[in-house]
């Protein structure tokens, strides 16, 4: 900042100081200050479906891929209570995982125009 | 009958976040508002400055929090204000809150039921940029930002100023900046005053109500469990606050009482290094 541009007032002591950014999405990291907004659009994505261990009554949050490795055989599917009986990730013992829809998928059902 | 609500928050710690939200909730209960302070730091020190000790009060803002008692259960009569008290197992209460959807918004939720009974709601923020902190700005109408005029409180307007930024984007558009306060104010020292007129020439805040000057007062009064206002200790700082609150409730200032903070306007334009609109 030059004296010629400089906001009467101010001093050239104080020009190290960053200055706000403007309220806008762009160039915020989803991962860092932004991540304490749980309705921050560009936050980091929470799972597509939570769980929860009958056994070890630990929830957790089941990613695509952890739901393929959950669903690897031997397993059994109860539809009516929507529980899976496998391999817990938590306890690494056999047991009835309770799932339900997560806010990842939650969201994207709720943004579905068709819905 | 509903409340404003004001946040006193900065993320740098010890510019006089608490005395400055005990001691303008105290004056404007002196002027026969109903007043409500929410202690929104797990240290404690409002509640502490109360005369409550914080490892023994049960149930606390946590409990709130983790949804184990409203927030109108856990409210103190203090002989001042009414507190809502916290202690440091509110720490934990900001990583049950991190897996939480809608997390910022727990506090406005939990105050919406309080509002029709207060004129004044004062949040003490955390000396910390947390979920607490976003919830207090989120429940908010207006932000107060206690500054002691130093460097790193100066960059630490910038750095809130930015998090308001973020707050009013994504979870509070209406927050309003009220303005600075100037804490803690040594006027004898030019770098004081450089950081006054810089701080408010730069972001264009105003600055509310005269500068509070320093007093060992101020760091005493935490022992007798009252506030200085409270207490009626004659120290130019008390007048400060009082001044302060007649300012943010619309009510006239008394060159008296300027005087009396040790600030007359002659002083306050000296210091701030205004040009009076007759003198120019």
């Amino acid at each position: 900042m030059t004296s010629d541009d400089r906001r009467p007032g101010t001093s050239a002591a104080f020009d190290r100081i960053s200055s706000p950014r403007p309220g806008t999405a762009e160039g915020r990291d989803g991962l860092g200050k932004e991540a304490l907004y749980s309705t921050s659009p560009s936050a980091a994505p929470t799972s597509p479906v939570d769980a929860w261990c009958r056994r070890c009554d630990v929830p957790f949050g089941v990613s695509v891929g952890l739901l393929v490795r959950l669903l690897v055989p031997p397993f059994l599917i109860d539809p009516v209570r929507r529980r899976v009986w496998t391999r817990c990730p938590a306890c690494d013992r056999y047991a009835w995982i309770q799932l339900r829809t997560g806010q990842a998928l939650r969201v994207l059902l709720d943004r579905d125009p068709s819905r | 009958m509903t409340a404003t609500v004001y946040a006193v928050a900065n993320q740098k710690g010890g510019v006089g976040k608490t005395t400055t939200a005990l001691n303008v909730a105290a004056a404007m209960a002196e002027l026969g508002a109903a007043v409500l302070v929410v202690d929104l730091d797990p240290q404690g020190c409002l509640t502490f400055s109360l005369g409550y000790d914080p490892d023994s009060i049960e149930p606390s803002l946590n409990d709130t929090i983790v949804g184990r008692t409203s927030m109108a259960d856990t409210i103190l009569q203090h002989d001042e204000v009414d507190v809502v008290p916290a202690n440091i197992d509110l720490a934990g209460a900001e990583v049950t809150l991190l897996s939480r959807t809608g997390r910022e918004y727990l506090l406005r939720g939990e105050l919406s039921e309080l509002l029709d009974s207060y004129d004044i709601v004062l949040i003490d923020c955390a000396p910390s940029l947390g979920v607490l902190t976003i919830n207090g700005l989120t429940a908010a109408d207006e932000v107060l930002i206690p500054v002691q005029c130093e460097t790193l409180s100066h960059r630490g307007v910038a750095q809130l100023l930015d998090t308001i930024e973020d707050v009013k984007r994504l979870t509070n558009r209406e927050l309003v900046v009220r303005g600075v306060i100037a804490t803690m104010f040594d006027g004898r020292t030019r770098h004081a005053r450089e950081v006054l007129q810089d701080l408010l020439a730069r972001y264009e805040l105003p600055l509310v109500g005269p500068p509070v000057r320093k007093s060992i007062r101020f760091a005493e009064s935490p022992n007798v469990g009252a506030t200085l206002v409270g207490a009626g200790t004659d120290v130019p700082g008390a007048s400060a606050y009082r001044a302060i609150a007649r300012e943010l409730l619309a009510l006239p200032v008394d060159p008296d009482l300027a005087a009396g903070a040790g600030w007359s306007d002659e002083q306050r334009d000296a210091a701030l290094g205004l040009v009076r609109e007759g003198e120019r």
